[in-house]
């Protein structure tokens, strides 16, 4: 019952990579790094925080490294969400939801290691950044990070 | 505590409202900023192929664009729709040179190329097929009659015989 056979393939210019993943996955697990974050956001530079920010960075490293459908929030997503929702009207190209847990993983982990060397205050600012991000996606289905990924080749090209 | 939870309020609300200001600009073509200027007329070697019919939907895409399918299928159902109406893609990571210089900040981001390959209006962000079909109307819209030349030799013939 759980095997989604008739979801149509995605119409996308990657025939290489025929396989997508549910669209709603990225944005439950953004829901989960939201929650997350705006915890460290109030609890700020205190141990609890850096703990909580640490735990953020721990789900981002997992998400940039197997992509969102394989990090702790994507596989409670299909464990413990998708059974109880209709099949996606479409589906979607992972590798978007997977550089914007790149990018999640470099603002928290920036702010985790700052923290760590006594610039408190950057627990709660990273948190902050990384939140709005989530938020967005989460809320509105939005991805900023995806949006970096453009601005930053632009930058690299300038340089080389 | 408090403190920082009205800050984590006041910092979503802000986001929010930052978000819904910008989307309203998705979908919506503007006008190129000047008819044609140098640099906004491409040619076959840009966008990799030969320009066919009055208009192109260039849809500038990459890696990781999470709503560039869904204006592939858009503007791929319009093109297919609308006689004379073509669709490219072009990846933007192995075209930064056009990205550059066509000014080109994030994906996706669509221009509409008139017969001669000259940038007329562009958008970018999610797109509806009204959105576009809107974009061709303005396109044909300043046109002279004689420029619609290819709908009319069908007709003529049939006058003809």
């Amino acid at each position: 019952m759980h095997d989604q056979t008739h979801v149509p393939p995605p119409v996308g210019a990657h025939p290489s990579r025929p396989t997508g993943i549910d669209p709603r996955g990225p944005r439950f697990g953004a829901g989960v790094s939201a929650a997350l974050l705006a915890a460290v956001v109030v609890l700020g530079e205190q141990p609890a925080g850096v703990a909580l920010l640490a735990l953020a960075v721990l789900l981002f490293a997992i998400g940039a490294v197997r992509g969102a459908q394989g990090s702790l929030q994507g596989i409670a997503f299909r464990t413990f969400v998708r059974p109880r929702l209709a099949p996606p009207a479409e589906l979607e190209d992972p590798a978007p939801p997977r550089f914007a847990q790149v990018v999640g993983l470099a603002v928290t982990g920036t702010g985790l290691v700052l923290g760590v060397l006594g610039v408190g205050a950057a627990v709660p600012v990273a948190a902050a950044v990384a939140l709005v991000a989530a938020f967005l996606n989460a809320a509105f289905g939005f991805c900023l990070g995806c949006e970096v990924y453009l601005l930053l080749r632009r930058v690299r090209t300038a340089r080389a | 505590m408090t403190d920082r939870a009205v800050t984590l309020l006041a910092l979503l609300a802000a986001a929010s409202l930052a978000w819904w200001l910008l989307s309203r600009r998705d979908g919506r073509f503007r006008p190129a900023a000047s008819d044609a200027a140098a640099g906004d007329v491409l040619d076959a070697s840009d966008v990799g192929g030969p320009l066919t019919g009055h208009a192109t939907f260039l849809l500038v895409s990459s890696a990781t664009c999470s709503t560039c399918p869904q204006v592939r299928r858009v503007l791929t159902a319009v093109a297919d729709d609308e006689p004379g109406v073509s669709f490219r893609e072009l990846r933007a990571e192995s075209h930064m040179a056009l990205v550059r210089r066509l000014d080109v900040l994030r994906t996706p981001t669509v221009l509409l190329l008139d017969e001669r390959g000259a940038v007329r209006s562009r958008t970018s962000g999610p797109l509806r097929a009204d959105q576009a079909r809107a974009a061709l109307d303005e396109l044909t819209a300043g046109r002279p009659a004689a420029a619609l030349a290819p709908a009319l030799p069908p007709t003529a013939i049939r006058s003809r015989s």
